[in-house]
Formats: structure tokens, sequence, C-alpha cells
């Protein structure tokens, strides 16, 4: 396999922190960045000499984007991001981490450096052409990207949970069509990386649990 | 306040909620449902509850007495 992805979790709320490592060239970028960027993630990129290019965030919530300030801090990389959910994380209120009994401390980014507005969009990165797709439902600012076989869901799809709609943002309908977007448009082979839990093959995926 | 436990009931996916149910019952009372409740408390009512606070509600009733208290402050 010319790539490969590793799956940190962030210890506080189990988000995932994606790490795609194009094998070749060592270089590399991270899907979301936990509440906090995980410590392992930075011990593996300081002695594996492998080259960041790019953060990109699945959504808004805090749990995906409380490490962003550190990982741009270390590794002085562009945050790539849906606009809407460029705009909501500088908010700790639009984040939700005001509300994450996180003793007060609320998470405060600033906007994406790349920005994404349209439904469909494709990312240049190295020789590969990533597929970016808009996913409202969980959140406002949802985004999907597949790299390859390897599609990163964010929460709007988590194997085996029903997909929560009831944070501000949500939509049932929304969520409703964006899970049948990823149902209808991918090969069961297609590889599910979500926001919290372990990665599945599509067509393991049980859907009706999932529908909000 | 009148909608306050339709909201709740919404929220923790429930038919309907009572002032005097343990908070503790709902199985969706967890760190996502106390995520959305607070945030549509701040919304709806422009009332602030800390973490301290969240923990110390027991019923339900406890709850709406805690943001009537912010309301008139």
């Amino acid at each position: 396999m010319p790539f490969q992805v590793i799956q940190f979790v962030d210890e506080e709320y189990k988000s995932n922190v994606f790490l795609v490592v194009d094998l070749p060239s060592k270089h590399s970028i991270i899907i979301d960045s936990g509440v906090r960027a995980p410590l392992e993630l930075f011990v593996y990129l300081s002695t594996s000499h492998v080259c960041l290019d790019y953060l990109f965030l699945t959504h808004e919530h805090f749990d995906h984007i409380g490490g962003v300030s550190s990982i741009k801090t270390r590794f002085n990389v562009d945050l790539v991001a849906s606009k809407e959910c460029s705009k909501r994380l500088g908010d700790p209120r639009n984040n939700l981490s005001i509300y994450a009994l996180l003793d007060g401390r609320g998470i405060s980014c600033q906007k994406a450096d790349i920005e994404f507005s349209e439904e469909q969009h494709t990312f240049q990165w190295l020789n590969r052409e990533l597929r970016i797709m808009i996913m409202p439902g969980h959140s406002v600012g949802g985004a999907m990207y597949l790299i390859d076989q390897f599609l990163f869901t964010g929460d709007i799809l988590i194997p085996g949970r029903k997909t929560i709609t009831k944070l501000p943002g949500g939509d049932k309908e929304l969520a409703r069509n964006s899970l049948e977007t990823v149902r209808n448009n991918f090969d069961g082979t297609t590889i599910i990386c979500p926001g919290h839990g372990r990665q599945v093959l599509l067509k393991d995926v049980d859907f009706a649990k999932c529908y909000p | 306040m009148e909608k306050f436990y339709d909201k709740l009931a919404e929220i923790l996916e429930v038919d309907s909620v009572e002032p005097q149910d343990d908070v503790s019952s709902f199985e969706n009372w967890d760190s996502l449902g106390t995520l959305a409740i607070l945030a549509m408390i701040d919304s709806t009512y422009n009332v602030r509850i800390s973490s301290q606070e969240m923990k110390n509600v027991k019923k339900v009733k406890d709850l709406e007495n805690l943001v009537s208290s912010k309301m008139l402050n």
C-alpha cells in the first residue's frame, strides 16, 4: 500500500485523530485534532522524519478541533475546513467547547487557511487527488474526505451508532441525506474512518443503526 | 419556562420528563446529552450553567430551579 493511515485517540472524548502518511515521499496530513492533540502524534512526527503538509477538519466541534493550535504552532501547516466549519472555530459557543464541562475552558481557533464551500471539491496533495464532500446533519460545517479507499467521515457516520443530531446545528433530514450519499456512492470495500471508534469496511456498516 | 420540559424530553429522546425524575435515570443523560441541554439552555434562556452546578443537579426540578434563579439575577 503506498500510504499508511495511523489512528490516534484523544483520551478525554475518545475522538479519533488520523495521520495519513504517503510512504514513498514521507509526506503526511492529519484529519482532526482531538480535544488535545495526542502526545503520541507529536512523538511519531518528531521521530519518524515524516513531513506534515496539512491539517483537515471534518467538523467544528471541540472534540475534533482542540489540538489545532498546538499542531499549527509546532508544524506550521495550513488548516483545511469547510467554510461553515471555519467560521465557527473561533467561537466557544459555536464549537460547543463552552458547554463541554471542561472546567470553563473554552476553545477558540483561528479560521481555516483553506476553505471550501462547494458540495463536491477536489484537493491536490502530492500526486493524489483528495475528494472533499460537504456533509451536514451532525453539524453545519460537516465534511468528509476520500483518500484512495479511505473515507474520513467525522461524526456524520460512526458505524454502529445513531448519528447525533440534537446538538446545535444538527438536522435529522440532512444527516439522513448525508448517510444516503455515503451508502449509495461508495464501494463496499471503502474503509470508513469515523470520528470516534474503529475503522470498518463500508459493506459491514449497518446503516439502519445509524439513521437518526 | 413552559416549553422547558418538552425541550428536555426531545434532547433526552423520551416521551415526557417529570420534575421529580432522577436525571441519572435517563439513558441519554451522558456527556453528549448534558452538552446539548446546556447549549439549549444558553440559546433559549440566555443562561450559562457551570460544570459544578450541573454536577449538583439530581432531579429535573433542580435544573429548572437553577435556570429560573439565574434568569432572575
